[in-house]
C-alpha cells in the first residue's frame, strides 16, 4: 500500500484529488513540473498504470470506527451497477412493510437524494426534465368547462377538424389537449386524410433500404417493450 | 445356452398341451405371478406369449423368431393382450424400483402405485389401471402449492403474468422436463408385456388422454358461441386451471383489443388443427416413436402423458405418506426450480401506465429526468434517465435515445412495483395448517406464532 | 390489459431442492472363458451385490458376451452412456471404474476454468459504466 503511494503518478494522483474536483476523472499531469510525455507512448509508461485502489481499501479509518482503532472495519464498495427491479422503491412499499420503517426517517428528514454519479447528494430539481407535458404553455388554466363549452368545442371540431385543430381548441378554451381529445373525434375521414394519406404516399416512395431500417426500428421497439433490449 | 434352449422348448410344449388350462404343469411356473386376471379385460388372441410360441410357426407377426431370441422374461399367457402391465409385475421391474429410490420415495410407496402412475389414460382407458385419478389429485396439489407461494411472495402480480408464471412453474411443460430430469423412458407402445418402468402413452388414441383439469362449466359453450371477451379468471373459473402454453390454448378465445395477433395465431392455429385431423383420421399417416422427434402433435402427447406422471406421482406421495410428505416433495422438485419473472412482462404503454398508478396511489405525478448522458452527437449516444416521483426515484433506463431511455426508466418502475416481495421468510397458509393442527391437539397449550395476515394488494391497474 | 404476459419454462437445478443421481443404469458384460475377463467374473460374484445394494437408484443388467473382453457401460439421464473395457482388471479397480461410472453426470469432458457456474442474478449486479460514483484518479 505504501508503496504504491510512494510511486510519482501515484502521488501526482492523491495531490490531483486534493486540488480537482472529484468529478473529474481524468488524469491531468502538470507539465510545466515533471517530465511530459505523449500520449503516444503514455501507455508505456508503467507507472501510469499503476493505478491507487480504491479509496475505500487505503488505511483511513473512517471518523466513525476510529474510537475501537486497530479493529476490524467494514468495506463498502459495491460496483457501479444498474439497479435491480427487485429493490422496491420506497414510495412502493405497502404501509404494512418494516422496510419503509427503517428507511422512513431517512427519506423524510432530506429533500434531496443521491444520484449514482455524483458524491454529493444533487437536487431533484436541478436534473433537467425530457418530454414533460406539464410545462406552463400546455398546462390547463381552466379546469372548470361548462357542458356548453363542450358542446361547443364538439361543434367546431365536427365542422372544421383543420382549422379547428386540438391545438388551437385548447388554447381557445383554455384547456390541455387530452380533455379536447377526451371530448370530441374528428370523424374517420380527417384522421384518414391527416394521419394516413400522406404517410402512405410517403412509404410508397421509400427505397428497400429505408422499408428495412424503418421496419427495423418497430421491431426494436417491440423488443423494448418486452424488455429484451 | 442350448441346454438352456432345450429345456425351455419342451416347457414351452407342456404348456401347449394344454393351452391357458389353471391345472397345467406350467402353472408351477406362472405362480408366483399371482394374475390379477379377474380384474383385467382378458381377450382371447393367438398372441405373442411365450408358452406358445413353440406352437405356431418359428416368425412371430412381429418377426422375431422366438426359438433363437427367447424373452427375457417368463410373462404370463394373454399378457400382450392386456392395455397395460399386470400390477403384480411391479415388484419385478428393476427400473421401476431404481426409479422409486432415484425420486427417493417413501417404503410406504407400493411399487404397485408407481407402476400405476406410469400408465397414462391413453394407454389403458380404465381408470382402474390409470393414473388419471392420482394425476388429478397430484395436479390440484401442485396448482395449490404453486399458486399459495406465487400470492404470499408476489402479491402485486398481474393476472396474466401469475397465470404465465404459474403455466412457468406448474404447467405441462415444466412438469415434462422434470420427468425427463427423473431419467423417465417412454415404451415404444403401450401394452401388457411392456417392463412396468417404462412411461406409457399411445399415440394412436391421442383423444382418450386427460385433456384437462377441471370442471367445464356450460357457460363456456355459449361464450365460446358468442365469442366473448373473457378474462383469465373466468378461464381459471370456468374452465381449466392448468393454464397450458400459448400454441396450445384454443385460438376462440379472442379479444378484440388484439385483433391483429390474433388472427394470426388463428391461422397457425387452423394449420394446427388441419395437423391435428390429418394425425388422427388418416390411417396411413406415419406413426412417430413417441421421442422428442415427430410432430407437434405426437410431441405435444408426449408432453401431456410426461406431465400426467409426475402428477400422478405427487398425487401417489399425497395418498401414502400425507399432505406434509407432499409439499415438500412439491417444494424439492417442482417450486425450487428457477423462473426469472422479471422476463414475464411486456408492456404496452408503460408511461401511461405509471402515471395512472402514480394517480391511482395518490403520488406525485411521475417525471422524467436527465440523470446523464454520453456522446448526444455521435452515432452510438447513451441517455441515462429516471423516473421521479417528487424527489423518489422510481425507476432509471438507459438507452440510444431519449425515448426509449424514458420508456426502460418506465417499464423499471412499474416492474419494481409489481414485483414487490415481502420477503423470503413469509409463510404460506400450508405452513401454518400443520401448527393449528398441533394446536387443537394440544389444547389450550401455549399459542405460538399461529397465521399472520399477509400482505394483500387492492389489486392490478386497469388500462385501455 | 395493460401488461401482457411473456412465456418462459422455469430451469430446473439439479441438487437445489431435490437431488437426482444421473447415472441410471449400469450394463456389465463378461466372457465365461477369456482370461481378462477373470477380474470382472470375481468382481460379478464378491462385491457387485454389495455395490448393487448401496445403489438402488442403479438399475444393474449383468449379461454374457462370449470372446469378448469385459465391458462397464454407464447410461445417463441425458441420454449418453459410457463405455469403460474392464480388461484384465483386478475386483477392486473395476470397483473404481464403476463408482467412476456412479459419479459421472454424462455429460462430455471439459475443462472447468470457472470456479462456480450459476444462473442466478448476481447479488452485486453486473457492472454498469453509466452507474455509481465513478473513482477519480
Amino acid at each position: 500500500m505504501e508503496a504504491t503511494l510512494s510511486r510519482p503518478a501515484a502521488r501526482c494522483s492523491c495531490l490531483l484529488k486534493t486540488t480537482t474536483p472529484s468529478t473529474s476523472r481524468v488524469l491531468l499531469l502538470p507539465s510545466n513540473q515533471q517530465q511530459t510525455r505523449q500520449k503516444s507512448t503514455r501507455a508505456r509508461h508503467k507507472a501510469s498504470l499503476n493505478i491507487p485502489p480504491h479509496p475505500s481499501f487505503l488505511s483511513n479509518p473512517s471518523p466513525s470506527s476510529s474510537s475501537q482503532s486497530g479493529s476490524t472495519t467494514l468495506i463498502f464498495n459495491p460496483p457501479s451497477s444498474a439497479p435491480s427491479v427487485f429493490q422496491t422503491p420506497f414510495k412502493f412499499l405497502p404501509k404494512t412493510d418494516p422496510r419503509r420503517r427503517a428507511t422512513l426517517a431517512k427519506n423524510l428528514f432530506s429533500s434531496s437524494v443521491t444520484t449514482n454519479f455524483a458524491t454529493q447528494p444533487v437536487d431533484v430539481s436541478s436534473l433537467p426534465t425530457i418530454f414533460d407535458d406539464r410545462s406552463p404553455a400546455t398546462t390547463p388554466k381552466n379546469h372548470s368547462l361548462t357542458k356548453e363549452d363542450v358542446e361547443e368545442m364538439r361543434r367546431l371540431r365536427l365542422a372544421d377538424p383543420v382549422k379547428n385543430s386540438v391545438l388551437s381548441l385548447a388554447r381557445q378554451f383554455g384547456c390541455s389537449v387530452m380533455f379536447v381529445m377526451m371530448c370530441v373525434q374528428a370523424g374517420k375521414e380527417h384522421r384518414d386524410k391527416v394521419h394516413v394519406e400522406p404517410h402512405a404516399a410517403a412509404r410508397e416512395r421509400w427505397g428497400p433500404k429505408k422499408r428495412e431500417a424503418k421496419e427495423e426500428r418497430k421491431r426494436r421497439m417491440e423488443m423494448l417493450l418486452r424488455g429484451e433490449i | 445356452m442350448m441346454k438352456r434352449l432345450r429345456i425351455e422348448r419342451a416347457a414351452g410344449q407342456l404348456l401347449v398341451a394344454r393351452p391357458c388350462g389353471p391345472s397345467t404343469p406350467g402353472a408351477a411356473l406362472r405362480s408366483s405371478y399371482k394374475c390379477t386376471t379377474s380384474q383385467v379385460p382378458v381377450r382371447h388372441s393367438s398372441s405373442s406369449s411365450a408358452a406358445e410360441a413353440e406352437h405356431t410357426p418359428l416368425y412371430e407377426e412381429d418377426g422375431t423368431d422366438h426359438a433363437r431370441f427367447p424373452p427375457l422374461e417368463k410373462l404370463p399367457p394373454n399378457t400382450s393382450a392386456l392395455p397395460s402391465p399386470l400390477p403384480s409385475r411391479a415388484l419385478e421391474s428393476a427400473k421401476l424400483s431404481a426409479l422409486h429410490a432415484r425420486l427417493s420415495l417413501s417404503p410406504k410407496i407400493p411399487l404397485q402405485t408407481l407402476a400405476r402412475t406410469l400408465v397414462d389414460a391413453s394407454a389403458d382407458p380404465n381408470p382402474y389401471f390409470n393414473n388419471s385419478s392420482l394425476a388429478f389429485l397430484g395436479a390440484t396439489i401442485i396448482n395449490y402449492h404453486a399458486s399459495e407461494w406465487f400470492m404470499v411472495h408476489y402479491p402485486r402480480l398481474p393476472m396474466e403474468v401469475l397465470e404465465a408464471a404459474m403455466t412457468g412453474l406448474a404447467g405441462p411443460t415444466p412438469l415434462d422436463r422434470i420427468a425427463k430430469a427423473w431419467g423417465i423412458e417412454p415404451a415404444a407402445a403401450p401394452g401388457g408385456e411392456v417392463d412396468p418402468g417404462l412411461l406409457q402413452f399411445s399415440l394412436d388414441q391421442p383423444g382418450e388422454t386427460v385433456r384437462g383439469f377441471g370442471y367445464t362449466r356450460t357457460v363456456v359453450d355459449k361464450i365460446n358461441k358468442n365469442n366473448w371477451q373473457r378474462s383469465v379468471a373466468a378461464r381459471v373459473i370456468y374452465e381449466d386451471n392448468l393454464p397450458a402454453l400459448p400454441s396450445t390454448t384454443k385460438a376462440k378465445q379472442t379479444t378484440p383489443a388484439v385483433a391483429e395477433q390474433e388472427e394470426q395465431q388463428q391461422e397457425e392455429q387452423q394449420q394446427d388443427d388441419s395437423e391435428v385431423d390429418y394425425a388422427e383420421t388418416s390411417p396411413a399417416a406415419p406413426k412417430f416413436s413417441p421421442t422428442s422427434y415427430g410432430s407437434s402433435t405426437t410431441r405435444e402427447l408426449s408432453e401431456k402423458a410426461h406431465a400426467n406422471f409426475v402428477r400422478a406421482v405427487v398425487g401417489a406421495v399425497f395418498a401414502h405418506c400425507g399432505r406434509e410428505a407432499a409439499k415438500s416433495f412439491v417444494k424439492a422438485h417442482v417450486l425450487s426450480r428457477q423462473l426469472d419473472l422479471e422476463r414475464l412482462f411486456a408492456f404496452k404503454h408503460p408511461t401511461l401506465e405509471l402515471a395512472m398508478l402514480c394517480a391511482r396511489e395518490e403520488f406525485d405525478p411521475p417525471v422524467a429526468r436527465l440523470l446523464s448522458e454520453t456522446g448526444r452527437l455521435s452515432r452510438t449516444p447513451v441517455f441515462v434517465v429516471g423516473v421521479y416521483s417528487g424527489n423518489e426515484k422510481l425507476g432509471e433506463g438507459a438507452g440510444a435515445t431519449l425515448e426509449q431511455a424514458r420508456l426502460k426508466a418506465a417499464m423499471h418502475a412499474l416492474k419494481a412495483w409489481y414485483l414487490y416481495s415481502p420477503g423470503e421468510g413469509v409463510k404460506v397458509p400450508s405452513d401454518v395448517l400443520g401448527q393449528e393442527e398441533e394446536e387443537a391437539a394440544a389444547a389450550g397449550g401455549k399459542k405460538k406464532g399461529g397465521w399472520e395476515p399477509v400482505y394483500i394488494d387492492i389489486g392490478e391497474l386497469i388500462s385501455r | 390489459m395493460a401488461v401482457k404476459a411473456l412465456h418462459a419454462v422455469s430451469q430446473g437445478r439439479n441438487g437445489v431442492g431435490a437431488f437426482i443421481l444421473q447415472c441410471k443404469k449400469i450394463d456389465l458384460h463378461y466372457c465365461d472363458w477369456a482370461g481378462s475377463s477373470r477380474g470382472m467374473n470375481g468382481f460379478i460374484k464378491s462385491l457387485l451385490p454389495k455395490f448393487a445394494a448401496a445403489h438402488p437408484q442403479i438399475e444393474f443388467t449383468v449379461s454374457p458376451r462370449p470372446t469378448k473382453h469385459p465391458v462397464a457401460i454407464g447410461h445417463y439421464i441425458n441420454g449418453r452412456s459410457k463405455p469403460i473395457c474392464v480388461r484384465n482388471m483386478e475386483p477392486y479397480e473395476i470397483l473404481k471404474k464403476l463408482e467412476l461410472l456412479r459419479d459421472a453426470s454424462g455429460e462430455k469432458l471439459k475443462k472447468v476454468t470457472k470456479p462456480v457456474r450459476s444462473i442466478n442474478q448476481s447479488v452485486r449486479g453486473i457492472w454498469s459504466p453509466y452507474h455509481g460514483n465513478g473513482m477519480s484518479l
